[in-house]
């Protein structure tokens, strides 16, 4: 868990960064009260919560809209730097590290995860205003999306 | 006297909070929670902008602009309401560190080492503090350090070309520290981590937090009462900022002051090079 966590009403989420998972625990004690699973792409993007959303950001280039009340993903906001994201994705729409990743010596761990933030991912964590979700990408862009 | 020392002082202290504040996700607690209701469904893309590098800085809000940092070196200030950019501050290296906005000032860190202060209006700087070492030195590793092998070890090429793992780094500290040229003190800088909040007993006045790989640093915009260091607390017995030699540039600008570091273990990240992406926390005191 590279991603610090959102707190809210002793409710604590946070997202995982290799098993791709949004967890939602007992701020008391720490019993898991759901998890939606984002296919083991990375997560480094802190949640955001706003009235019934929780938003985050993925290494797969989307924005991620969690519904609190139906604890189900709601909608996605998927960036032009996606495109990169088959050639990276396997067969079962995990990531594919091996497309990457050549070997593990320390210039090609750099290159490799290069590589990977192609896909446009989000390391960044959403901040809400308003009707405004600002996110930042590794694509060079700042998203403003309503 | 403490009591009447804070009382003195506090005539002369400016407005403090009296525009908006803002930090990494959403407030000093870092907790996440945005006071809006959100957006239940997307409607549409409102604006974007991009820049030439990567942006890992979470953006921050307040007065109705965008602050955020991005890896070809600029911090950036854009209207919320259009994306137009209002204005950019160039640094010496990337910036993956979330700003922090209070009294006016935008504070962040730069990977050039240094934590700035840039006026919130302008993104002109109102003062900067050097942390430490800048990329220079994972650099320097690479290439400087290990030329002469008289002086650095051949065998920091090896190190720095392979592999890296945390007994690795460990060994390259031990190595480096036997180097003549290596300055014991100019650490490098690898606070990746988001500070906590907390603040000291006996100050009234707003102070920015954040982390480095030499220790967390604390400062102040007024004169500190109070020193901490080596995890006690002592009173200053002068009211003057305690000024250090390598602190000339705020003595010079008199609008911040150092108080305390706390000493961390060096080289506890791997990997990550001399990073400074923490971003600092503003502290209001309750009292």
């Amino acid at each position: 868990v590279i991603a610090s966590a959102a707190v809210r009403d002793d409710r604590v989420y946070f997202a995982t960064s290799d098993t791709g998972l949004l967890n939602a625990v007992d701020g008391k004690t720490g019993a898991l009260l759901f998890s939606i699973d984002f296919n083991h792409w990375p997560m480094f993007s802190s949640p955001g919560i706003a009235g019934n959303m929780e938003y985050l950001g993925s290494h797969q280039g989307r924005l991620l809209a969690v519904d609190l009340a139906s604890q189900k993903l709601a909608w996605t906001f998927a960036e032009a730097a996606k495109k990169n994201g088959p050639s990276l994705t396997d067969s079962k729409g995990a990531p594919n590290y091996e497309a990457a990743f050549a070997d593990s010596f320390y210039d090609d761990v750099v290159s490799g995860i290069q590589k990977m933030f192609t896909v446009g991912a989000i390391l960044s964590s959403p901040a809400v205003s308003g009707d405004t979700i600002l996110f930042g990408s590794a694509d060079g862009n700042l998203y403003a999306i309503m | 006297m403490r009591p009447l020392i804070a009382v003195s002082l506090l005539p002369l202290c400016p407005p403090v909070f009296a525009q908006q504040t803002g930090a990494f996700r959403s407030d000093a607690a870092h907790t996440g929670d945005y006071g809006s209701s959100g957006i239940a469904s997307f409607h549409k893309l409102k604006w974007q902008f991009h820049t030439a590098g990567q942006i890992l800085s979470s953006p921050v809000v307040a007065d109705g602009t965008v602050f955020f940092g991005s890896n070809d070196h600029y911090l950036r200030a854009l209207d919320l309401a259009t994306g137009a950019e209002k204005w950019k501050f160039k640094t010496g290296g990337r910036i993956p560190s979330s700003p922090a906005i209070a009294n006016g000032l935008v504070y962040f860190l730069s990977y050039d080492g240094n934590f700035y202060a840039v006026d919130e209006a302008s993104g002109k700087v109102k003062w900067k503090y050097a942390t430490g070492e800048s990329d220079g030195l994972q650099r320097s590793i690479c290439t400087e350090w290990s030329r002469p092998p008289r002086l650095c070890p051949i065998r920091l090429i090896f190190i720095c070309r392979r592999r890296l793992s945390p007994e690795d780094w460990f060994i390259l500290d031990r190595v480096i520290r036997t180097c003549t040229r290596w300055t014991p003190g100019a650490e490098r800088c690898n606070g990746n981590s988001e500070p906590a909040t907390s603040y000291i007993p006996l100050r009234r006045l707003p102070m920015a937090h954040f982390s480095s790989g030499v220790g967390i640093r604390i400062f102040t915009r007024w004169t500190p009462q109070m020193e901490r260091r080596n995890g006690v607390s002592k009173p200053v017995k002068t009211t003057k900022p305690i000024i250090k030699p390598e602190f000339k540039l705020h003595r010079q600008l008199l609008t911040a002051s150092f108080i305390w570091d706390a000493e961390t273990q060096i080289f506890t990240q791997s990997m990550q090079g001399p990073g400074k992406s923490s971003g600092p926390t503003i502290i209001k005191d309750p009292g």
